[in-house]
């Protein structure tokens, strides 16, 4: 383990961490049905400090997933900006240094191609490849989250052998490896059974802890945000708009048996009843909940 | 290996067994088959119809009188040239309909009227236009494996999910990249499946163009033979195109299986 350690301190300097910058965001949808266009984002104003760890959470379909792919610069907004440590964000394409990199909510392997292959994927197209990296800069790459991620024994598998969980891990190890100095992951361990998504979460706060970078994570999960968190923007639905920060006093350096107590417990419920209004206003009744979204009790 | 692994093994074993179980099942029915088949023959009269082994000792018999290897080197090169132009035909068209909504606007009311087509129809057309050389018989094989070929690839590209496009637009790959390394490989267990029935159909092509003008072939030889009552000869003829549309399409299902091992079934 000491090797992997002094790996990783090692890879960990290299990376900056940038604030992320988002401001006065629209975004709008046209329709061919509708003729208003559809606003999925509203005057978003957020800033997320270098280095930290921010969840969004939110309604369904109040446009987290859309946030999330304006920062990365896949889907341009209507309005407003995004910086990323100062630099506005471009196309991925475009961007010569690409330094953002996206976990995928379905895992999205490439199913033609190993463990080891998909996660060398971000380093062969794009950007990255452009910077011609020797082979064996990549396979040292590969190699080094593959056993930051545990999969060092399944390189040579391919994403229809393995499990949810190990799946969703090569995603992770895919992105990390392009070397993001920000991270945007899209409700990553959703579809994942309870005991597995716990387990993940934990390895990905150690992940975050051996090699720092800003991370926005967009979740449904107000355990998993509260659990994983620095700071949890809360967002309103349709229009899509951030409408409270909300700052996680519990201090970092956590362990799964944090959910278990009072304070957890106390927050826990104090965020809920923040969103409780936001999800019942985007529900339009007001009424009791009875499509089995899980509430706490 | 957790505690869990030895009664995985056993259950793997457990699993092989009735395997090998069907597969022994398989050759028993293709024994009996052909069993029953030479017990017909010994009841039927000859000039109508022949036994497996008679089948296979007039296989020998033209092979050692030389009779057989030019049909066979004549069909063999009608298949290879028709069924080759059509791939590379068929697979580039195939893929540019994909990425081009022009190209596929252009191209797929033909490809769809000239695939409803009956291409056996054409036969006599085709062999009027380029005569009975060997021209027309490509010409017709290639028109029987184009459209398969063509219309899989087409889907198949055209079915590559969005969602795995969108992964490698994140990683900024440019659209050449995209297509490189998202839509090839994700279209070829559908290349794949469309050579083999490109091969099928190019099989009928050849038989039909030796059928409507020939100087030779395999499949002429069939239609000689029925003219003198040559029973055995039919039967050899028609065991070559049977055997042959077997090897092709067991040998393209192994490359299928090489370079798509995940549309393969889970391994438990």
């Amino acid at each position: 383990m000491r090797a992997v350690d002094a790996d990783a301190a090692r890879v960990a300097r290299r990376i900056e961490t940038p604030s992320v910058e988002v401001a006065g965001v629209w975004k709008m949808y046209g329709s061919a049905r509708h003729r208003e266009p559809m606003v999925a984002l509203q005057e978003v104003n957020v800033k997320i400090e270098g280095g930290k760890f921010a969840s969004i959470i939110g309604p369904t379909g109040c446009g987290k997933s859309t946030l999330l792919y304006v920062i990365h610069g896949l889907v341009p907004p209507s309005r407003g900006s995004v910086r990323v440590g100062g630099m506005p964000v471009e196309h991925p394409r475009d961007t010569a240094d690409l330094n953002r990199a996206v976990v995928f909510q379905d895992a999205m392997l490439l199913p033609w191609k190993t463990v080891a292959g998909n996660i060398a994927y971000g380093l062969e197209v794009g950007p990255l490849a452009r910077k011609a990296l020797k082979r064996a800069e990549i396979n040292d790459r590969v190699e080094h989250y593959l056993r930051l991620t545990g999969l060092t024994s399944f390189a040579r598998y391919y994403p229809h052998e393995l499990s949810g969980g190990m799946r969703q891990r090569v995603n992770l190890a895919r992105a990390l490896a392009t070397r993001p100095e920000v991270l945007l992951m899209d409700e990553p361990f959703s579809a994942l059974d309870a005991q597995t998504r716990e387990l993940m979460q934990e390895e990905l706060l150690r992940i975050c802890e051996t090699e720092p970078r800003t991370v926005i994570f967009i979740t449904h999960d107000l355990e998993e945000a509260l659990f994983l968190s620095d700071d949890i923007l809360i967002m309103s639905c349709r229009p899509g708009r951030v409408v409270e920060v909300f700052e996680n006093p519990l201090p970092r350096n956590r362990d799964l048996s944090i959910k278990v107590q009072e304070e957890f417990m106390r927050l826990k419920r104090c965020l809920w009843s923040r969103l409780e209004t936001e999800i019942r206003e985007s529900r339009g009744d007001g009424g009791p909940d009875g499509n089995g979204r899980r509430e706490p009790e | 290996m957790g505690p869990y692994g030895s009664t995985a093994g056993k259950i793997e074993e457990a699993k092989a067994a009735p395997r090998r179980g069907y597969l022994f099942l398989g050759v028993l029915s293709l024994v009996l088959g052909l069993v029953a088949w030479q017990i017909i023959a010994q009841f039927t009269n000859r000039l109508f119809f022949v036994g497996p082994w008679e089948t296979a000792k007039t296989f020998v018999l033209l092979l050692r009188t030389g009779q057989l290897q030019p049909q066979l080197w004549l069909s063999g090169q009608e298949l290879f040239y028709g069924f080759g132009l059509a791939a590379l035909i068929g697979v580039p068209v195939g893929l540019a309909m994909a990425i081009s909504k022009g190209i596929e606007a252009v191209v797929d009311p033909w490809a769809s009227i000239l695939y409803a087509t009956p291409r056996l129809a054409l036969g006599p057309l085709v062999i009027l236009w380029l005569g009975i050389g060997i021209s027309s018989k490509v010409l017709l094989v290639f028109l029987g494996a184009v459209f398969p070929i063509l219309i899989n690839t087409y889907v198949g590209a055209k079915n590559v999910d969005a969602q795995m496009k969108r992964v490698a637009q994140a990683f900024g790959a440019t659209r050449r990249e995209q297509f490189q390394s998202i839509l090839i490989p994700g279209a070829l267990p559908h290349i794949i499946a469309g050579f083999r029935m490109g091969a099928i159909q190019g099989i009928l092509g050849v038989i039909v163009g030796e059928f409507f003008g020939s100087r030779g072939g395999v499949g002429n030889m069939i239609f000689a033979a029925a003219e003198t009552f040559d029973t055995a000869k039919m039967f050899v003829g028609i065991a070559i195109f049977a055997v042959t549309g077997l090897v092709i399409s067991f040998a393209l299902q192994k490359v299928e299986k090489r370079c798509a091992p995940w549309t393969q079934t889970l391994p438990e």
